[in-house]
This record gives structure tokens, C-alpha cells and sequence, in this order.
């Protein structure tokens, strides 16, 4: 990129040739007032306010647009230019009422600002009086046509960054206004990103607000929803959370939200939280004191480590709790209980992805998502890409836009994107492997052969790529074109999404990947479900790990760690292959369990064994801020807070460590976990001695090495990246290809899968009325020509039935399912998918019958 | 011409209180009075200013009239065109109804010159302009409307249309400004849907366009003209690149009568496409077994690969035209054997792929070596190359055909290439830029000389004879004619010549049917704007109507051909739609003024086109031009002024 010397206002500058006059003037402290610009859009020049004048030239121009041009010289202020910006106010105030005392974004509004800036006192002009529609039709978006201002940045970030391109201008001149594209009710991501930009008060929330907005009290947090991580604030009136809003300034996410993270906020508030610790004295629930159910706990806990050993009591640790509560819940375990036992739900679908993840890969497969922006070819592989962390989405999209990127989806569900993808495979579910040994093949075709892979292409000669194209079901053309474009991209990322990490073979899947992107050179991005899926890892809530990934059954490791700690730890021993807690706790091993923040009787795989295991285990602990499932079998509920109650740190899926804060206070007598952990310890004899998070992060950047180095006060705007060593160990390994059976009989013809739905995580959202309104209830997903053979209409009952149990389901036609497959949202308690599923299936298959 | 009144481009002329007689010329204002049969232009107001033909209109009724509509195509896109104007539109509708006030005018004016030095495109920065001259030279006629308080007399039928200067510079009237500005919103896709509603052939378009647009860009009086032809081709590639799927159409064969199209160029092409949007079912008949026509045959492949007019020709193909191949029309089959197939009209596109003679001595004698261009270009194509490999070659001719005659040779081995043309650079008809690069591909020119005789031993070309020129006084075509140097006779060494000094139509087509008339040039006569025939149910267009002209020009007849062929298919009288006769009106009037001053910064130079490097030119026909980027692009588009332009003309019924 040269440089060109530019005079902006009497003062030299020297900056790149390809930043406009706007550009080079913010950097320099220039002011240029703006309405319709925005930095991550691209200018269009509809407002009019940031004309200059340039030497030379007659007419005014907009510097939002101007490229500088070496030599150029530029004048932002002059009486001229004052009487045309404020003709322009004047202007958009013949059209915009000035109801500001009682508009929503009265305080933070552009248009408001810029009059007084201005000094736009009086009103001379006049048109002719246009009545507008104002939209109340619209599910979550408010629009008001009289206050809008047309300057498109909605239309532009949801095109442009969004993809859905939902609006439009409808009409011209000056009765035009903003319009859904089809002029239908707005049907949407409702991600709300063209609230965030609107500077004025055009859009809005359907939410009530319930300040105004000089009222709130701004607080930066990260959004406890998925693995992204989103940054955003939290505006606070009154310890109640009045809106969720953004920063483009600070985060990974460049101020991007997704609808869970805009609109999903409610829970916080809501009344069902859990405001007191409960003792369950016969079949109620009995209010108690924080010291009265903690002495409980404590007891019990003592009573059954007499008499029993610290082994028989288990722990479940939270994705979406922050990294120093989940310390602390395995130390006190570790330490003071005497057990190993605990663990957390990822690890238990799938220890590839959780304790297992230093050792089965063989290079970094947590990644930064500067790579995907910087990327000129992104392949996703089992990810609904716009859907399960839908703001990696907007990062791709601005990847398409910025860098005319590549984009590739591969799924087994023929997914409908928008903007489509350059091309879209849908596979049959358990052909990965084959897949990409096929790009694999077709790639070192292209390249010839390389030292590394020299062993490796004995495997691939035998390779057909009819034959791979016979089983995928993608045709051999598009694995040819797909491989081909791959081997000329110069900055490959490959996404693995959810069916990838809860898929049988996902490990050997995702050893495939890594030969594939060693090959090509590329990055691989592993996505996480839950806002703390890594962190929950990374801080050892798991049976064979202490934190850091640092095998407990080492002696070496053991001995460190009661050096780090003082305390004597228990010898790790070997559990019975493949036994887990909750099938130590069916045979009897487990005589009391203490589940931190996790609905496992709705989220562990076996929904029959879980709820098994809970009526064998004697004493139950739940510390939650919902009456969860779980928490129903409990005997003793501890309430905790919601991420805005608390400070702490969550680990997103690129491993960034970043910093949660403290909003409102704990709803009734709530309390953190840490704290209620740490007040547990004492009850049982120990002072851990913390006074904040502040110092539990201390010690984990001490014992966890890929934490080594952040301090806690460090952690700002952007977090800090957790630095994983992975050893390096051979660059291919070729992965042969397996077949998976289903579990289920004869007439169990159609393949289940589960998993969120677009608005929900986890059952969080659920306690949210905005995702309730959007997804209110409960379907299973059945392709249309299945659903014909079954004679199934869109929304008829039907009884799903498995190997394991039944449920009764509403039916979705679409055409998202590909034939066989059927698929069943996890997020509704009243239809529990995982009584379905067997914890040692590979594949569930399930028969499907309509109710008469 | 002589008017009563003018402030067009700021040149005013004031015959107001003069006897007729007496009027003084304007001769910079080229007004056609004629709108149509049945209506007379008497004024017009738009962009420029006001010309008044004679003194029969109300100023102020014709300023509110020009201000709604205005109002009502401002696109909305910026603060002082949308609301500005309708601030406007409300000080000239209560000045026109007799709600005025004497300080409307000064707040009307102030307002009008505040627009112009800010809105967003030429909508906002030129329609005040005719409104600022109105209030300055009818001031009294504004007065008078706020004194009388009284509504000024409307009886006057006004029509008014936009325009741009590329888009009235583009045969085909593509809405150029639109599909730049969608580009620069990232919309590509979306850009080439506004392209395909001009033309089917963004592709071609995209690449081999002589682009008359470029020549008539505003920014081109700032700097350089916007790469309008090259935007072109970068929405259709990001279509092709990205492999989304393409359009379909959604009128398939809805209607049962039948077309034939008689060629697959440009012309037959287009038409049989926007016949098929139409409903028809489009037969077309190609005699050869390519098509594209001159596309296909005479432009060679470095410039249009033939995969990509392959691809423009299966998209045209799935909108439901079928193509016949090997099957020419008046031999094989004739137009009247068709007619009773049941084929109900024709669109006769056959070009002109004739090379003509060019007087030189030797040229029937068929000596090895002495070949036609576009034989030469077209064999090329569908049988074999004439082998240069090693080879001294001269072209005779300065056109685009002469151009793609010595671009080839230089790819196949040719020692030398000379071309050799009659006048001097500056007269050469040939794009510029082709020119330009068939220099740096290291082709030579001789100008100012004239072939004589072709000199051959045993029957193969060992030169040619030539003689030097000068230029004389200009010809018909405006150019000056050149006149031979008595004696300068000299030889230049060669051992092929290759001639391309023009190409004439084959006729044939025209076997067993009567009451078609022809021009003294062999080409077909037609209505010029509705391309009928003397046969109402045969339409033509393309180089067989124009004689050998351009891509674009053959579009842009195919398109309008297509709707009179439905038309007359459809019992309507073949006529222009009332825009269409603005749109004529402006076409002779002017759009783009090349004096004018625009009054930016200069500088933003366009984006280079990417070409592939030298030594892969010279062995091979890959494609020269790589395209722009998505970024190249978005840049490139950013430098587009969006010259939208409103003008309404006013009108006298004469019957």
C-alpha cells in the first residue's frame, strides 16, 4: 500500500493511499461531524454532513467517500460548510418530529446531537405532510418511518455483514421509507443489528425500554451464550438488565450480535430465578439459610467421605459458568472431598473434545478468528454455519466482502443460507471421513507428491473417487471443483461445527481435517457450544485431568500439584473401561453428587440412565439459577447468579480468555459460585483464603500452562489468547474410513439427530420471552418426501420411538432434513430427545409414527 | 435553431419581446420539435436549463410540473435530493396555486443553491438548475403568480424521463448508473440483473465493447471515464466465479407463437432472448456450426474466450431459445417455408460477413497467401488456422476486424506484422485500446499508404505493392480523405496479406421473399427505432441493418426489436413508448456536454484492468484481460458520480 502527504485542515498528514479523507482525519483527531457512516459498512454518502472542501475543487465533497490523493488540501470548517451541514439537519427535520422527551434513543441519537452541534435553531423549510406507517407488525423490530432518516445502515450492515439482506427503500423521492424486501412482516435472523446502527430513534426493540438511555449505567460483559464470546454491554438501570447493545470498538465480535445475544437477555430478570438456598424436606422444597443448607452439604458430604471414601461423591462442573468458579468446584473436590470424579458434559459426549484434546491432535485446531476474517477460502464441515455460533457467520461474510473469499459448506443437512454459499455439499451422514479423503486425493494429485506423504499416498492410490462420490453422495464434479479451488487458496480455514464434535466419529473426523489442512496449509477452527466449553476443560473439571490437561493418574503431576495446592491429593485409579460417573452411580459407587450449573437430566446423552443414576445417588447438591430439571431431584438447591451478577473469566472457542463483569447485584440471596464454594470449604474446615476471582486467576495462570503469562487486570477489550502447546507429532496420518451402526430395530428406519435450534441454547433461552416468541415450542424436523411417505402434514403429531424410550413430538416439514434423517431441537424440557438416545449408541435410529 | 427562448448549458439565448423574424440563432440547441406524429416538443426543461420553442407555457406551472416529477424519481438515496426537493416541490406548488409569498422565492432559491453543491448524484445537483434560471429570467412571471394569488393556468401536457449521458450514449439504454452503484454496494448479483434487462450479453459486453458510455462519462471531465465496460464484465464473472445459480425464466414457453431468429450473433442472440422472457417460442437458425456470430468467428479468443460465450449462449439457451446449427436460411431452408411451419415473425440478424475488396490489382487472382480477414478469423474458428508460424504479414486496414487480424498472427508465430492503413492514427476506426495493446504486442503500423498490387511469384504473395497518401479535405464521414502521392509506389516484402477493409452483407437470406427494399450499402431497410421491415412480420437489426458496426449497437437493436416484435405479435401498433420518444428526443438534443466544468477534485485515477503478462500473450490465446477484483471493482465503482439527470419535455397537440 503507498503513501500519499495530504493537509487536512492546515495539518500535514501521511497515510495510506487507500483510506478516504474521512479516514485519514479521524486518525489525525480531526473531527468530521457524520450521520449515515459507519466504519465496518461502506460509505455511501447519504447524509451529506461530511462534505469538506478541497483546493481546487468547486463543489464540496463527501470525505466519508474522497480516496486522499497526494497533494490534496482539505478544509473541514468554513462558514460554507456550516450552512450546507446545517441545511442538511434542516432538511431531515422537515420529515423527523422532534419527539424526543419521548423517543427511545433520545440522548444517544445522532440526529439530536448533530442539530445541537450545528446550531440548528429554527425550522424554514417545509414539505408536504406524508402520513407513514409505523411498523408494529414486526416480531421484535419497531420501525418508525417518521423519525427515520434513510441513511441505510440497516439496510447495509444486513446486507453487507448479516447476509439476509432483509430490507429495502420502498418507493422514491421523499414518501419513501424502509421496507422488508418482500413488504411481508420482517422474518429474520432477528440478530438486531440494524437497531445497533440505527443512529437514530427508526428501530427499535420490541422489548420494553425501561430508562432512558442517559439513565443507564453501561456495563462490558461477554455474552454467556455460545462459544464465540461476543463482547457487548449491558445498559443497567436499577440492578435490572434494560438492554443489550454494542461496541464496535471492543471484542472479537466488532460489535456483531446474534439474536440470543441482542434479545436474549431476559433470563437475568426473570422471576422464576432462584432467590434463596432450599432444602427439600419431604416431597417441597423448604427456604433455608445460606448457613443452614451449606451445614447440610457439608455434613453429608463428610458423612458419606467417612464412610464411603471421597470417591464416592462426584462433581458436574458448567460450560457456562466462568473458569475460576469451575477451578475451584475441582479443587475443592480434589482437595477437600478426596475425589477425581467429576467431570463435564462435553467430556462426556466426547472426550476427543474435551480431556483428550492435547493428545489426539496433532496440530492447533483452536484457532483465532482473525483467520477467518483474513481468509480467502472458508470450508465448513458439519456446522449449521449461520445458525449454531452465528456470528462466526457475520465474520465469514465480511470475509466474502472484504477479501471476495471462497465459501464452501459441507453438511449432512441441506442447509438454506443466505447469502448461498459458492458451493454446498450435503453429505450422508457418517461419509465425512471419506470426503475428505477425497479432497485429500484429488489435492496431492494436484501437488504431486511430498516427502511427509509419501507413506500416506500408498493409501490414497487405492482410492475411486467414484467411489467416494457414490458414498457421500456428492457428486465426483464437485469434489474435483471443491478440491481444486481449495489447492489455490492462499489462506484455507476449515469451521468443524456441531455435527462434527457430537458425531461418533468426530475424533477421527477431525484428524482427517488436520491431514487436509496440513495439506493446504490451513487453519482449523473447532466450534464450541457453550460460552465456557473450553475453559471447563482447560481448568481440569474432569476425571482424568487435572487442570492444564495434566494427567492425574501421573505421580509426577500428583506431586506438583499437592506441592502447588498443599494438600494430599487422591491416587487417580483407573476406572473400569469407559465407566463413567453416571455409570458408577447405576451400580452404586456414587452416593452423593454435586452438579454446578448443568441441567444433566436434560443434557447428558442417556436420558434414561441419568435419571437412573439420579434416584440411586442418596444425597443430591444443585446449585443453579433455574429450578432445573435436575434440580427437582435435588435435596439441596444453592442458588447462584447469572453472568451479569458476577465477574470472572470465560475461555471462548479460539481460547481467548476473557473478562466478565459484574453488573447488578445477585438476585436474592444468591451468590456466586465461587463464593458459595468457598463458603462451603469453611464449613468443612478449610480457608482457601480467596477474596475475588482476581485470585483464583492467579493461581490458574500459575498451574494451567496455556494461561500462563495473563494477568487477570491485563484481560481488556479484546481478551488474551490462551496459548495451547500441542506436541507436533507426524503431519499425516491417514484415517480409515469406519462404518457406524445405528442402534435401533428393524422398523427404526430414520436417523435422529439433535441438537439447539436457531434460537435457543441450552434451555437458558427458554426462561427468555423474545426466544420463546421466536421458537415457542418443540419439532421434530422431518424432510418433505419422507414426510409424505409417512403421510405427515406440517405440524401433525407424531410419536418418535428408539430403542430406549418414546416421545410425542409436533412435526416440521422442511427440506433442512435430507431423507432418512430426522432432527429434534434439545432446548425444551417438556420434550426430553435424550430419552431417545442411548449413552453407547453410535447413531439412534428411530421409528416415526403420525397420531391418528 | 431559432427559439424563443434558451439557458441551456448556461448559454442564453433571449428572443422574448423580438419579432420572430428577427430571433437570433441558437445554434449549440438542438431541440427536435417533432415528438411524434400527433405532438410537437414546445418546451423543455431539465438539467441544463430551459428551452423554450415559443411563447405558449406557463414558467411557473412548468417548473412545479418539473419539480414532482422530480419529487417523484429523486431515488431517495441522500438527504438533499429526497427532502430538498420535496421541500422544493412544495414552494412551487403553492407558488403555482397562488399560495406564494415574495419571500418563498428567495427561500426557493437559497434552497436550490444549496442542493446543487450538496446532494449525492446530478438528480439533486442539476434539477434546481433549471428552477435558479426560471426565478432569474421569468423572475416577473414568479411575481406576478404571488401577486395575483390566483392558480396559474395547467393545461399544458408535460412528460418527463431521466437520463444519464452514458446510458443515452448506450445502444441498448442499460441503466449503467444503477449497475455501478450496486456493485459499490456489494450487491454484483443484483448489478447484473439490472445489466441482463439491456442485455443478455454482459459477458461479451463486458469484454469486447467499444463502450460509446466511456466516451460520454462525466468523469472523464474530471479525469478518466469510469471503466464502465469493465464493471460489466466483473458482475458476470462474480456470477460465473462463485457459481451461484443463475436466473431462470419464469414466462418459459408460455405463449404458443413461434419466432425465427436467422443468426446467433449479438443480435439474433438478444432478441431470441428477450423473446423467450417474453413467452415465445425462439428458433434460431445459424448457418455455421458456431455461434456467436462475428463474436463467435471474427473476435478471437484472447479477447472472448470461447468458453465464456459458450456459457452467455447455454444462459440464453435455458431461458427456452433453441439454436439450429448448419442450417442457412434462404439456402437450406427459406423465411417463406418457414411462415408456413407456422413460424408467426422474423428477426433477420445475419451480419455482415463478406470481406470486401479493396481495389488492389491481383486480389481475384487467388494467390496462396492473400487472404480475407474475416474468412481468416473465422476459419480460425471453425476448421484450421492459415499457418504464419515464421511469417512476414501484412494487414490492410485500420478497423477492429484488421485489429483481431494482426493480434492473431502474433500469437501463432508470425516473424512480422504490419498493418498498413490509408490515413494516419489519429482517423484509425479501431478501439484505442486495441490499438494500444496490439502495439505492446509488437504489431507495426504504416499509415498514409494504400495497397496497389499484390506481388506474387508461382502463385504465392511475396509482397505487397503499395502507395503513400495524404489527407485532403474531410469526407462524409467527417475524417479527411486521403488522396494518393502520385509515383510513390513502393514494396513492402510479405509473404501474406491479409485484407480488412470492411465487410459487406450476404443477402441470400432474403430467397422467395418479396417487398423487402434495400439500401445503395446492401443492407436491410427497417424502420430505424421500431426495426420493422417493409414486411410487417419480418424485423432486423444488427450489421445486416447497420452495415458492419458494433456488438453493442446490435443489442441494443435486438432489444428494442424484441418489443416490437411482441407488439405486433401481440396487435399493438410497433410504436415507442412515450419515455422512448423523450429518450429520442434526448438523443438528438445531447446529454453529456464535454465543456462542462464539474467542479471535484481530480485525481481518482481508474483502477487498472489486470492483463496477463507478455511472453504468455505471445503463445497463446488466453484471455489478456484477468478482470478486476471484488476490491478493484468496489473501488472502481466508487468513482461514479451516479449522473442521473431529469429532463420533461412540454407538449403541443397538433391535431
Amino acid at each position: 500500500m503507498g503513501k500519499v502527504t495530504l493537509t487536512i485542515d492546515g495539518k500535514k498528514i501521511v497515510t495510506d493511499s487507500k483510506k478516504t479523507v474521512l479516514e485519514a482525519a479521524t486518525e489525525n483527531g480531526i473531527y468530521i461531524p457524520t450521520i449515515c457512516y459507519l466504519k465496518k459498512l461502506n460509505p455511501i454518502g447519504s447524509c451529506r454532513i461530511c462534505i469538506v472542501e478541497v483546493e481546487g475543487a468547486e463543489t464540496p465533497m463527501t470525505s466519508c467517500q474522497l480516496p486522499v490523493l497526494e497533494g490534496m488540501v482539505v478544509n473541514t470548517k468554513s462558514d460554507r460548510l456550516t450552512e450546507l451541514r446545517q441545511t442538511m439537519v434542516k432538511l431531515i427535520l422537515v420529515n423527523h418530529p422532534v419527539d424526543c422527551p419521548i423517543c427511545e434513543r433520545s440522548g444517544e441519537c445522532k440526529l439530536q446531537n448533530m442539530t445541537y452541534d450545528l446550531g440548528v435553531s429554527r425550522q424554514t423549510l417545509k414539505a408536504e405532510f406524508v402520513k407513514r406507517e409505523k411498523r408494529y407488525d414486526w416480531r421484535l423490530v419497531r420501525y418508525d418511518p417518521y423519525l427515520c432518516i434513510l441513511c441505510e445502515r440497516c439496510i447495509r450492515i444486513c446486507h453487507e455483514v448479516q447476509g439476509f439482506s432483509a430490507y429495502k427503500i420502498r418507493q422514491n423521492g421523499f414518501v419513501s421509507v424502509i421496507d422488508t424486501v418482500d413488504e411481508k412482516p420482517l422474518d429474520c435472523d432477528f440478530c438486531g443489528q440494524c437497531i445497533n446502527v440505527c443512529p437514530v430513534g427508526a428501530l427499535n426493540s420490541a422489548l420494553v425500554l425501561p430508562a432512558r438511555s442517559w439513565e443507564f449505567n453501561k456495563i462490558r460483559s461477554i455474552c454467556a451464550y455460545c462459544g464465540v464470546g461476543c463482547s457487548f454491554l449491558l445498559d443497567i438501570k436499577k440492578d435490572k438488565v434494560g438492554r443489550v447493545f454494542t461496541d464496535d470498538t471492543i471484542g472479537m465480535n466488532n460489535g456483531n450480535l446474534c439474536a440470543k445475544g441482542k434479545f436474549g437477555y431476559q433470563f437475568i430478570n426473570s422471576n422464576e430465578r432462584l432467590m434463596t438456598p432450599l432444602i427439600k424436606k419431604g416431597d417441597t422444597f423448604t427456604p433455608a439459610s445460606w448457613d443452614e443448607a451449606l451445614q447440610l452439604v457439608g455434613d453429608k458430604f463428610k458423612e458419606i467421605k467417612t464412610n464411603y471414601g471421597g470417591e464416592a461423591i462426584a462433581g458436574i462442573g458448567s460450560e457456562r459458568i466462568p473458569n475460576e468458579d469451575n477451578y475451584l468446584f475441582q479443587k475443592f473436590f480434589r482437595c477437600i472431598l478426596g475425589s477425581h470424579n467429576i467431570d463435564n458434559i462435553l467430556n462426556l459426549k466426547n472426550s476427543g473434545f474435551g480431556s483428550g484434546l492435547l493428545e489426539t491432535f496433532d496440530s492447533q485446531i483452536i484457532n483465532s478468528t482473525d483467520y477467518v476474517y483474513a481468509s480467502d477460502f472458508i470450508f465448513s464441515i458439519g456446522a449449521d454455519l449461520w445458525e449454531e455460533n452465528p456470528v462466526i457467520g457475520n465474520i465469514i461474510r465480511m470475509a466474502l466482502r472484504d477479501n471476495e473469499a471462497y465459501l464452501i459448506v459441507s453438511s449432512s443437512r441441506n442447509l438454506t443460507l443466505k447469502p448461498p454459499p459458492d458451493y454446498k455439499m450435503v453429505y450422508r451422514y457418517g461419509s465425512e471421513i471419506q470426503l475428505i479423503n477425497g479432497l485429500i486425493k484429488i489435492i496431492s494429485d494436484l501437488r504431486g507428491r511430498t516427502e511427509d506423504l509419501r507413506e500416506y499416498s500408498d493409501h490414497l492410490k487405492d482410492i475411486r473417487l467414484e467411489d467416494i462420490s457414490s458414498k457421500t453422495g456428492i457428486s465426483k464434479d464437485l469434489i474435483e471443483t471443491v478440491a481444486i479451488k481449495m489447492s489455490k487458496s492462499k489462506s484455507p480455514v476449515i469451521l468443524c461445527g456441531s455435527e462434527v464434535y457430537t458425531h461418533p466419529l468426530g475424533v477421527e473426523i477431525v484428524r482427517n481435517i488436520q491431514n487436509l489442512a496440513n495439506l493446504i496449509q490451513g487453519k482449523i477452527l473447532l466450534f464450541r457450544e457453550y460460552c465456557n466449553s473450553q475453559g471447563v476443560n482447560d481448568m481440569g473439571v474432569l476425571p482424568d485431568k487435572y487442570p492444564g490437561y495434566r494427567r492425574a493418574a501421573d505421580p509426577e503431576v500428583k506431586a506438583s500439584f499437592e506441592k502447588s495446592w498443599g494438600f494430599t491429593l487422591p491416587h487417580k485409579n483407573t476406572p473400569a473401561a469407559g465407566m463413567n460417573i453416571f455409570d458408577m452411580a447405576v451400580n452404586g459407587k456414587i452416593k452423593a453428587i454435586y452438579v454446578m450449573g448443568e441441567d444433566i437430566t436434560l443434557r447428558y446423552s442417556d436420558g434414561n440412565q441419568i435419571r437412573e443414576a439420579l434416584k440411586k445417588i442418596d444425597f443430591i447438591v444443585v446449585q443453579d439459577i433455574f429450578l432445573t430439571e435436575t434440580a427437582k431431584a435435588a435435596d439441596v438447591i444453592l442458588p447462584s447468579v447469572s453472568f451479569a451478577e458476577l465477574e470472572g473469566t470465560f475461555t471462548n472457542m479460539e481460547g481467548r480468555v476473557q473478562k466478565v463483569n459484574r453488573g447488578i447485584r445477585q438476585a436474592g440471596k444468591s451468590k456466586p459460585d465461587w463464593e458459595i464454594i468457598h463458603e462451603l470449604c469453611k464449613k468443612m474446615g478449610t480457608d482457601f483464603k480467596y477474596s475475588a476471582p482476581e485470585d483464583i486467576f492467579k493461581e490458574i495462570a500459575a498451574v494451567v500452562p496455556a494461561y500462563k503469562g495473563i494477568a487477570y487486570s491485563d484481560i481488556k477489550n479484546n481478551g488474551k489468547l490462551a496459548q495451547y502447546s500441542i506436541p507436533s507429532k507426524k503431519r499425516f496420518t491417514f484415517i480409515q474410513d469406519k462404518e457406524i451402526d445405528g442402534t435401533g430395530g428393524e422398523d427404526m428406519s430414520f436417523l435422529l439427530l439433535s441438537g439447539n435450534s436457531f434460537f435457543h441454547l441450552g434451555t437458558m433461552s427458554r426462561k427468555s420471552e423474545a426466544m420463546n416468541m421466536l421458537t415457542p415450542e418443540c419439532k421434530i424436523e422431518i424432510q418433505t418426501s419422507d414426510a409424505k411417505n409417512l403421510k405427515i402434514k406440517d405440524g401433525d403429531r407424531v410419536i418418535v420411538k428408539s430403542a430406549h424410550g418414546s416421545i410425542t413430538i409436533k412435526s416440521k416439514i422442511t427440506n433442512k432434513s435430507t431423507p432418512g434423517i430426522v432432527f429434534i431441537p434439545v432446548n425444551f424440557e417438556n420434550v426430553p430427545v435424550n430419552l431417545l438416545t442411548g449413552r453407547r449408541d453410535t447413531v439412534t435410529r428411530v421409528k416415526i409414527s403420525k397420531i391418528d | 435553431m431559432k427559439i424563443l427562448f434558451s439557458s441551456w448549458n448556461d448559454e442564453i439565448i433571449d428572443n422574448r419581446g423580438i419579432d420572430p423574424v428577427n430571433w437570433k440563432d441558437a445554434p449549440q440547441v438542438k431541440l427536435p420539435t417533432e415528438f411524434d406524429k400527433e405532438n410537437n416538443v414546445i418546451a423543455f426543461i431539465g438539467w441544463a436549463g430551459i428551452i423554450l420553442v415559443k411563447n405558449s407555457v406557463n414558467i411557473v406551472d412548468m417548473c412545479a410540473s418539473f419539480f414532482d416529477y422530480v419529487q417523484n424519481n429523486s431515488c431517495g438515496k441522500c438527504f438533499a435530493g429526497r427532502i430538498g426537493t420535496a421541500v422544493m416541490q412544495k414552494f412551487l406548488k403553492k407558488i403555482a396555486k397562488g399560495d406564494g409569498e415574495e419571500s418563498d422565492l428567495t427561500h426557493l432559491e437559497a434552497l436550490g443553491k444549496n442542493i446543487l453543491k450538496t446532494a449525492k448524484c446530478s438528480v439533486g445537483q442539476t434539477s434546481p438548475i433549471p428552477i435558479l434560471h426560471a426565478l432569474k429570467f421569468f423572475r416577473e412571471d414568479f411575481l406576478t403568480a404571488v401577486r395575483v394569488s390566483k392558480p396559474v393556468s395547467n393545461t399544458t401536457r408535460y412528460e418527463g424521463k431521466w437520463t444519464i449521458p452514458c446510458y443515452y450514449a448506450c445502444p441498448t439504454g442499460m441503466d449503467i448508473a444503477t449497475y455501478i452503484e450496486l456493485i459499490k454496494e456489494w450487491k454484483p448479483l443484483e448489478s447484473l440483473r439490472v445489466i441482463r434487462e439491456a442485455s443478455p450479453m454482459a459477458s461479451t459486453l463486458g469484454r469486447a465493447c467499444f463502450h460509446p458510455c466511456e466516451d460520454n462519462c462525466r468523469r472523464k471531465n474530471v479525469e478518466k471515464s469510469i471503466s464502465i465496460c469493465k464493471l460489466k464484465r466483473f458482475a458476470w464473472d462474480y456470477e460465473d466465479l462463485h457459481s451461484i445459480s443463475k436466473p431462470t425464466n419464469p414466462n418459459k414457453h408460455v405463449k404458443e407463437d413461434k419466432i425465427t431468429v436467422i443468426g446467433t450473433g449479438p443480435a439474433g442472440l438478444s432478441a431470441a432472448y428477450y423473446l423467450a422472457l417474453r413467452g415465445y417460442r425462439v428458433t434460431v437458425f445459424e448457418s455455421l456450426p458456431v455461434h456467436g456470430g462475428m463474436v463467435g468467428v471474427g473476435i478471437p479468443s484472447y479477447r472472448v474466450p470461447k468458453e465464456i460465450l459458450q456459457k452467455e449462449v447455454n444462459f440464453i439457451e435455458d431461458m427456452g431459445v433453441e439454436i439450429r446449427y448448419n442450417t442457412k436460411v434462404g439456402k437450406d431452408i427459406t423465411i417463406p417455408q418457414l411462415k408456413e411451419q407456422g413460424y408467426k415473425a422474423f428477426y433477420i440478424s445475419t451480419g455482415a460477413h463478406l470481406s470486401k475488396k479493396m481495389g488492389a490489382e491481383g486480389e481475384d487472382a487467388g494467390y496462396d497467401g492473400f487472404i480475407k480477414g474475416v474468412d481468416y478469423l473465422r476459419d480460425c474458428v471453425t476448421t484450421k488456422c492459415y499457418t504464419v508460424k515464421g511469417k512476414r504479414v501484412i494487414v490492410v486496414g485500420g478497423g477492429n476486424v484488421a485489429m483481431d487480424c494482426c493480434r492473431t498472427p502474433v500469437r501463432l508465430g508470425a516473424e512480422e506484422v504490419i498493418v498498413v492503413y490509408r490515413r494516419t492514427k489519429k482517423e484509425l476506426p479501431a478501439d484505442p485500446h486495441e490499438v494500444y495493446e496490439s502495439e505492446i504486442e509488437g504489431v507495426q503500423y504504416t499509415f498514409l499508404t494504400a495497397p496497389k498490387r499484390i506481388i506474387a511469384e508461382n502463385g504465392k504473395v511475396t509482397g505487397l505493392e503499395c502507395l503513400k497518401m495524404e489527407l485532403g479535405e474531410p469526407d462524409a464521414s467527417g475524417r479527411r480523405r486521403p488522396i494518393e502521392v502520385k509515383g510513390s509506389e513502393f514494396v513492402i516484402p510479405a509473404d501474406i496479406v491479409i485484407q480488412a477493409i470492411g465487410q459487406d452483407c450476404d443477402l441470400s437470406v432474403l430467397n422467395g421473399v418479396n417487398g423487402i427494399k434495400l439500401t445503395k450499402w446492401q443492407t436491410i431497410v427497417a424502420d430505424p427505432h421500431t426495426f420493422q421491415t417493409d414486411v410487417p412480420w419480418i424485423f432486423t437489426g444488427g450489421d445486416v441493418f447497420n452495415g458492419p458496426l458494433t456488438i453493442v449497437d446490435a443489442c441494443g437493436n435486438a432489444r428494442r426489436a424484441a418489443e416490437s416484435i411482441d407488439q405486433y405479435l401481440s396487435n399493438k401498433p410497433v410504436s415507442l413508448s412515450v419515455p422512448q420518444k423523450i429518450d429520442k428526443v434526448i438523443k438528438v438534443l445531447g446529454a453529456y456536454n464535454k465543456y462542462e466544468k464539474i467542479g471535484i477534485k481530480s485525481g481518482w485515477e481508474r483502477v487498472p484492468m489486470p492483463t496477463i503478462p507478455m511472453d504468455e500473450r505471445l503463445n497463446s490465446f488466453e484471455e489478456v484481460e484477468t478482470g478486476y477484483s471484488l476490491e478493484q471493482a468496489i473501488e472502481e465503482a466508487s468513482r461514479c458520480m451516479r449522473c442521473y439527470q431529469i429532463a420533461m419535455v412540454a407538449l403541443e397537440q397538433t391535431v
